[in-house]
């Protein structure tokens, strides 16, 4: 904080204010443009959807976040326990095997197991809210087990020995003491599977789960009325809203950083039963979640190329898969950048750069229908406006995609850089620039290499989440353009399984690569997630 | 100084040892702690100290011999059913419970009414009523130690260990904290063992201090016990500056500073000083070629002794000095 805050007062100057405010202004303003829709709610809209289908879509939103939510708690705060407090064989290749995950959507895993378990349970049985939040809890627990391990990580043992001597026994003192301050890390971990979980919506469409997020997809495409489709993306909003708020509250003044020394806790060797005990726990997570898919995924694609299954109408894997990467890739860098830019230009001790930061920052608590919509609803307002040269239209073009994109994902870039430089310590700083550094040179020279594993984390969980990313492309793709996820919506929306298995394991395979990555920058000093 | 009564001993530590691999970090230690005593144990950094605490609270186990708590043996018990107290050098507060939270961690077993009245009478004993309801973080470092203390005091534990507890307070403050948390520690008649590796705090703090090294129990004995009969030269050193006069029989004479006296004029020379306020502190090489130190009070009137200057090194003690083994 107070390192960038001295970058601060070398970038404070007009221009740079009136750029930051720019940036801060145009990625809130999709997400301001829905809110103000409340504002004059079209009550005929309403009052038609009340009376059909959103009492039930409510519930089943609601259904839907809390298991996930629970699933994800439990799982991966277990997970990360058993990583942390215990040593067992083959403990360290699990604590990395578990992030894995994370490469896998949500829609990938679920049409997998959704055939599988298609014989066994039936074709109506099969396609259960249940079993959509279970394959939810597969996918995302990743965010809270990272979450969680760190925090674990960061705890010291001298707590725990001060409970023991106060009458705890060690299951006690995990429960009254190691959980709860951990808290505030399972509450940011959970906060991003929520936001996901209200996002998805290839994963609930596969299991006939209709969720808000289903309909306002489904209001969009059967009735193209914007305004409808707005009014229901609010209520993602009011969700999102609630659940941050209830954590906060639930928080109030206490802190849970500890003080002094970080002894860290102390590992205990788990032998024979026990050790295979955990082993197997471990293992079967990963199984389930990854090996098993990733197996009938390749089983599928060999399938695929004998029965020459490999293309759609539009192209090929090679063409769907460049166009996923340069997707991808754009929206990072413009993520990265605008996020180094706001981290170095905005002083949060001032009212104006808190208010900055928070409205630039507003996408985290956002999810993706939302910002699609309200993406759509500024630049159809732009086109309208008659400001941009002849012939320009933003609705439907590659900008206004990547655009929603940035407006969705540029608070895990800024997260992500913001607590990485923030670890730079200021007396660092100060003696490099004592040392006779100068700006340029502290930043290039100590703070950047300081503060490089943080940034490339932040950089790869934007890459894998705009590799993932289904709604917001479905709504703003240009035409023409096929992204991999598109595919294997397409496919599995006809149940056409063998066919997006390609498309799927093309998905897998370069977000493997970059949780590769994203292990590698945590082990190397990054902070956890956003 | 209270005289701790001595027929049942709070704690005692039998025998105690722990190897870690062919290394005894704790090596065959025995001693006893009487109800209302503080014994203070010091030693320079990694010793032992701190393992020896842990071996005695419970919180490491794979250790050789007995730990007693009031004529009970504990050895194979849990640290939760010890009564045991426990503070630390960085206080280890609870930061996500109340004052009032942290202090009645340890009171599960009284109902709502005892636990409160118990948490106001320990806020009262270490001086610190009003601030119940504040969170850790709100109350500056040395109210956090006086917490932990009250915390640690408050299931009655049978003894308390302090480990390093004042280390981390700002020198301005340690002194005041301190004397809280002896008087609170003295109003409660409890048995304390008190670790630290700072000796001016050792002498000043405890009613017996033992002195460890290299996981050894060197001595233990009543503070001026053990600065002016030392059992050996480590621990003369240890306690303070000190000069070894050579003496027959492979013996040493052990002088304090202020045993000798130092006079303008003659075959030894003056290689350092320092400043103390009330003295100056010299090291001078006597003609014999041993290193002394001397304190010479502050007298205005008379310049100090320039370095290099010639001077006369005496004994002016008007006790025999200490023998020593050399």
């Amino acid at each position: 904080m107070t390192t960038t805050a001295t970058i601060r007062q070398h970038a404070r100057t007009f221009p740079a204010t009136a750029l930051m405010f720019a940036v801060a202004m145009a990625v809130s303003i999709p997400v301001l443009v829905i809110v103000w829709s409340v504002v004059q709610p079209s009550t005929e809209v309403w009052q038609e959807l009340w009376d059909t289908r959103l009492p039930g879509m409510i519930r089943d939103t609601a259904t839907l976040l809390a298991a996930v939510l629970a699933g994800t708690l439990l799982l991966g705060t277990a997970l990360a326990w058993l990583v942390t407090a215990y040593q067992f064989p083959g403990r360290r290749l699990l604590g990395w095997l578990l992030v894995t995950p994370l490469a896998i959507p949500g829609y990938v895993l679920g049409f997998v197991w959704l055939d599988t378990l298609q014989e066994p349970l039936g074709a109506r049985q099969v396609r259960s809210i249940w079993l959509a939040a279970l394959v939810l809890t597969l996918t995302l627990y990743p965010y809270v087990y990272l979450f969680a391990r760190a925090a674990f990580r960061e705890q010291s043992q001298r707590a725990v020995d001060v409970a023991r001597s106060l009458g705890c026994s060690q299951t006690q003192a995990f429960w009254r003491v190691v959980l709860p301050m951990a808290r505030p890390s399972l509450a940011a971990g959970a906060a991003l599977v929520g936001m996901e979980v209200l996002t998805d919506v290839g994963t609930v469409r596969l299991f006939n789960v209709s969720t808000i997020a289903d309909g306002v997809l489904r209001v969009w495409f059967s009735t193209g009325n914007r305004n409808a489709a707005a009014e229901l993306a609010v209520l993602l909003i009011g969700v999102a809203i609630v659940l941050i708020a209830v954590e906060r509250l639930m928080r109030g003044r206490a802190r849970y950083t500890q003080s002094g020394v970080r002894a860290g806790l102390h590992v205990r060797r788990l032998r024979g039963s026990r050790a295979l005990a955990a082993s197997v726990a471990g293992w079967s997570i990963v199984a389930i979640a990854v090996v098993l898919p990733v197996l009938r995924l390749i089983t599928w694609t060999f399938e695929a190329r004998r029965t020459d299954q490999t293309a759609t109408v539009a192209g090929d894997l090679p063409f769907h898969l460049a166009s996923s990467l340069r997707i991808a890739a754009l929206a990072t860098v413009v993520c990265l950048v605008l996020g180094t830019l706001l981290v170095v230009g905005l002083n949060r001790k001032r009212p104006s750069g808190a208010i900055m930061a928070r409205l630039a920052t507003l996408g985290y608590a956002v999810p993706g229908p939302v910002i699609a919509i309200g993406v759509l609803v500024t630049l159809a307002a732009l086109d309208r406006s008659g400001w941009l040269p002849d012939g320009w239209l933003l609705v439907g073009s590659a900008v206004g995609l990547i655009y929603a994109l940035v407006v969705r994902f540029l608070a895990v870039a800024y997260q992500g850089i913001d607590s990485s430089v923030g670890k730079v310590s200021p007396s660092m700083v100060a003696s490099a620039r004592t040392l006779g550094a100068g700006r340029f040179r502290v930043a290039t020279r100590i703070e950047l290499p300081l503060a490089g594993a943080g940034i490339i984390a932040a950089a790869v969980l934007v890459a894998i989440d705009t590799l993932k990313e289904l709604p917001i492309t479905l709504l703003l793709r240009p035409f023409g353009t096929e992204t991999l996820p598109i595919w294997v919506w397409q496919a599995t929306s006809e149940s056409l399984w063998v066919q997006a298995a390609v498309p799927s394991l093309a998905i897998v395979a370069v977000g493997m690569a970059l949780v590769g990555i994203l292990l590698w920058a945590l082990e190397h000093g990054a902070e956890t997630v956003s | 100084m209270t005289t701790p009564d001595r027929h049942e001993p709070a704690l005692s530590v039998e025998h105690l040892t722990r190897r870690i691999g062919d290394r005894s970090v704790v090596d065959d230690v025995s001693f006893e702690v009487a109800n209302g005593e503080l014994l203070v144990l010091v030693g320079p950094s990694g010793c032992g100290k701190s393992t020896l605490l842990r071996l005695i609270a419970g919180l490491d186990g794979g250790a050789n011999g007995r730990v007693l708590l009031d004529g009970v043996d504990v050895t194979t018990l849990p640290p939760e059913r010890r009564r045991i107290g426990l503070v630390f050098q960085d206080h280890a507060l609870f930061p996500h419970r109340r004052v009032e939270q942290n202090i009645a961690f340890g009171l599960k077993h009284l109902d709502k009414a005892a636990r409160s009245r118990r948490v106001d009478e320990l806020l009262e004993l270490v001086r610190l009523p009003g601030v119940a309801k504040r969170y850790p973080h709100e109350l500056s470092g040395g109210e956090q130690q006086r917490i932990a203390l009250a915390r640690a005091l408050a299931p009655d534990p049978a003894v308390v260990l302090l480990d390093e507890p004042f280390a981390s307070l700002d020198p301005s403050l340690r002194d005041e904290v301190r004397i809280d948390v002896i008087d609170a520690l003295r109003s409660r008649h409890a048995a304390a063992v008190l670790v630290t590796h700072e000796r001016t705090e050792a002498l000043a703090l405890g009613d017996r201090i033992a002195v460890m090294s290299a996981g050894r129990l060197l001595q233990v004995d009543e503070a001026d016990e053990i600065y002016e009969r030392p059992i050996d030269r480590f621990v003369a050193e240890f306690l303070g500056d000190v000069s070894f006069l050579p003496a027959e029989h492979g013996e040493v004479l052990m002088a304090r500073p202020h045993d000798l006296r130092l006079e303008a004029g003659g075959d030894d020379v003056v290689t350092a000083r320092r400043y103390l306020g009330s003295a100056w502190r010299y090291e001078a090489s006597r003609v014999d070629g041993v290193m002394v130190t001397v304190d010479v009070p502050v007298a205005p009137a008379e310049p100090p002794h320039p370095v290099g200057s010639p001077v006369t090194i005496t004994i002016c003690a008007t006790h025999p000095l200490h023998h020593l083994p050399a």
